[in-house]
């Protein structure tokens, strides 16, 4: 498994990862879930076609049994229900693992940026710059009312959905998300779990998102959200400062605590490898301990979830025959022990 | 209510269950579901024509200048002078 760039900045930063996507859609063919295989091919070979022309570093993937469709799953955060053999496409092409076009997603085309931090202006104009070679070789359906029309009305007018990948461990500690989940939500920003799972088992990681994507422009989306970025990472620091005056010794336990098991468990649940992550993170914010053995925690967090067990051992969770939490010790501990030797 | 949509065949209802559409003709065959459906969600059904590469240089130019006057101000002329290369680079 790949691990993903934004895993260098746990236990420094707060806003990890920026991304922006435009969804854009051709004519007279239907979207997926009404089209047909014959016709999702040919959408396929047609978008490849253009995009091969226009850059030469594309390189589509052949179907969905390729073999880096899974790692894919995991770096670009795919929903794993995209690789269905039951289901037609979706087809990737990529440029690299941050800059791509994702093609039959939900739409017919899906223009992605990831950056690392916070920058959302730069993986939005990277994206856009992509867009527009895109639209150049393609013919795109925009509606004069409605703007660019999207799969999903929720997507209608720019097609974009931005999005910050928050890494708030104090906030979790502190019991404090479930406030924040309903304030983000009543000013227009959802804040998601990352796996869809629950936040326990999300080791403190949380997208911010957007519901407008019509009648504004593409920079009041970005500006806005940066501003809704801004009161969480403001309540982050706020939640560290507390927990320090009031639980310094139990959260220096806690860090400490984390660091040993994590070097040294036989077994390890999810929840509590989640738990461990973010004790580790803050602990590094705080320059308590150095910043890699939170990001090995995250490393190991990343690489022992269901689908990397799956790929890496061919078994569902649920049918596996070992103790799953004996396999995520080992791979955890393994992880420690080589990362720490090398650092 | 509109019947359905003459090129892919879905139903309003359909659309309106599942929150997708089946094809871009149903942005036309469902016009004023959508009007009202997108008033309500999004708070306007009228889009503005936005170009993104624009907006998004606007914004990159905006960020890299807010943060040369920061440099400027603490008087960091090294950082200063590399922003307002980037500045001078960015189309």
């Amino acid at each position: 498994m790949k691990v993903p760039s934004w895993v260098a900045s746990v236990g420094t930063e707060t806003v990890l990862c920026s991304r922006a996507r435009l969804a854009r859609n051709l004519p007279e063919i239907p979207f997926r879930g009404t089209v047909s295989p014959q016709d999702a091919r040919r959408l396929c070979e047609r978008v490849m076609d253009s995009l091969r022309g226009m850059h030469p570093a594309f390189s589509p993937f052949a179907d969905e049994t390729s073999e880096e469709v899974p790692s894919l799953v995991d770096a670009l955060r795919i929903p794993a229900n995209l690789v269905d053999p039951q289901d037609p496409g979706p087809w990737l092409a990529l440029e690299d693992s941050d800059r791509g076009v994702l093609v039959l997603d939900g739409d017919h085309l899906r223009i992605w940026s990831r950056r690392a931090g916070s920058s959302l202006p730069e993986a939005l104009e990277e994206a856009a710059e992509l867009e527009r070679l895109v639209r150049e070789a393609l013919p795109l359906v925009r509606d004069p009312r409605f703007g660019w029309v999207a799969a999903s009305p929720a997507d209608a007018g720019t097609g974009l959905r931005a999005s910050l990948l928050l890494h708030l461990p104090a906030l979790c500690a502190a019991g404090r998300t479930l406030g924040l989940h309903e304030a983000m939500e009543a000013l227009g920003h959802p804040l998601r779990p990352v796996w869809n799972g629950s936040p326990d088992e999300d080791a403190g990681l949380f997208l911010l998102t957007h519901r407008r994507s019509l009648g504004v422009s593409e920079s009041a989306i970005v500006e806005g959200l940066e501003r809704a970025a801004a009161i969480l990472l403001r309540e982050e620091d706020k939640a560290t400062s507390a927990l320090l005056l009031e639980w310094s010794t139990e959260l220096q336990d806690a860090v400490a605590r984390s660091a040993s098991v994590l070097s040294s468990a036989r077994l390890l649940s999810r929840r509590e490898l989640s738990a461990r992550c973010r004790w580790l993170a803050l602990g590094a914010r705080l320059g308590w301990i150095p910043a890699v053995q939170a990001r090995l925690a995250m490393e190991a967090h990343l690489r022992t979830g269901d689908r990397s067990l799956e790929r890496s051992m061919g078994q569902l969770a649920g049918e596996f025959e070992g103790s799953l939490d004996e396999w995520r010790a080992r791979e955890t501990v393994a992880l420690f022990r080589d990362g720490l030797s090398d650092g | 209510m509109s019947g359905r949509c003459p090129d892919c065949g879905r139903s309003w209802d359909e659309t309106r269950r599942g929150g997708r559409l089946g094809c871009c003709g149903c942005w036309s065959a469902f016009r004023g579901e959508l009007v009202e459906l997108l008033s309500e969600s999004q708070g306007s059904d009228l889009h503005p024509d936005t170009d993104p590469s624009e907006e998004a240089r606007r914004l990159v130019r905006t960020r890299l200048d807010a943060r040369l006057q920061e440099a400027l101000a603490r008087e960091d002329y090294a950082e200063a002078g590399r922003l307002r290369d980037l500045l001078k680079d960015e189309p």
